[in-house]
């Protein structure tokens, strides 16, 4: 008897030294036995995130979790969709061009769609820096901020206008996939790439484009519905 | 030492009193990243009930000494 209640305090004193050890060292991001109980944010902060970007070892747990490409439905219709997840930043107009901005989180699916049914007219996709007109970068208020941005712009044609998908992110991270090509055709909310992390996503789509979209709204990429397009009449 | 370990075995007070203060780090580190409530505040909580644990072992320890 008193060897059974032995081993029972044995057993609950290496548990319980197991438990304080495992809290201890993972301080101050979540402990293992914590993190399945939590959600993506909350399991995964953004300073551990920015930690294993700074040093290229990254949780195999968030990876799987980063790298998830759910299907998406896409709605009927002649509209434009969002091009990726994401909370809309801004939507800059100037007398050419209207930019809408989508900024993702590390949280969001980085899979990147095409915004309209077209034809994929060109891809520019340069190393570092796609700017060979720095005057560009000047005008671009929501590159402000980035580290040596880098892009890839897809752009598509349809129904008469151009629009470009831009995916951009910080030099840092540097690391963009584009999966389209140049001639395809190209369905609304189909896959277009992808950015292997973070930051912000901008459709260009001609000046008079009347977006429903609110600054500050979520976006699921290939889903929501961002503006209606003008159907010319014959 | 007989806080510790007594008639040859571990005294329970001590015994509940590790497995206490392994409940509340776990419980601690949950609740401060659900309820999203200001470190050191959850911190001086959590660390009242610890003490509170510890003593209440230690009370009972010097009360079953006593008896």
């Amino acid at each position: 008897m008193k060897n059974n209640t032995l081993a029972l305090q044995c057993l609950l004193l290496v548990l319980s030294f197991l438990v304080i050890f495992l809290q201890l060292w993972s301080f101050p991001y979540p402990s293992p036995l914590v993190k399945p109980l939590l959600a993506p944010k909350e399991r995964w902060p953004e300073d551990q995130i920015k930690a294993w970007v700074e040093s290229g070892t990254f949780d195999p747990g968030f990876v799987r979790y980063f790298m998830r490409d759910p299907e998406r439905t896409v709605p009927p219709g002649d509209n434009l969709v969002a091009p990726a997840d994401g909370i809309v930043k801004e939507i800059v107009r100037t007398s050419d061009v209207v930019y809408f901005v989508i900024g993702l989180s590390f949280w969001d699916v980085h899979v990147v769609r095409s915004p309209v049914a077209g034809i994929v007219t060109d891809i520019e996709q340069e190393g570092l820096s796609v700017f060979r007109d720095r005057s560009e970068s000047a005008s671009l208020a929501f590159l402000e901020g980035k580290a040596g941005p880098v892009q890839a712009i897809v752009t598509i044609a349809a129904g008469g206008h151009s629009y470009k998908v831009r995916l951009i992110t910080s030099w840092w991270a540097s690391r963009l996939k584009v999966s389209a090509r140049i001639g395809q055709e190209i369905a609304k909310g189909e896959r277009l790439g992808r950015i292997l992390l973070g930051s912000t996503v901008v459709l260009d789509a001609p000046a008079d484009t009347a977006f429903s979209a609110e600054v500050g709204s979520r976006m699921v990429a290939g889903e929501s519905v961002i503006a209606t397009l003008k159907t010319e009449r014959p | 030492m007989n806080f510790i370990w007594r008639n040859g075995r571990f005294a329970w007070p001590f015994v509940l009193a590790i497995a206490g203060v392994a409940l509340a780090l776990y419980a601690f580190d949950l609740a401060w990243r659900v309820l999203t409530l200001p470190f050191a505040e959850l911190a001086l909580v959590f660390a009242a009930g610890v003490l509170a644990v510890v003593a209440l072992a230690l009370v009972i320890t010097r009360w079953g000494g006593g008896k």
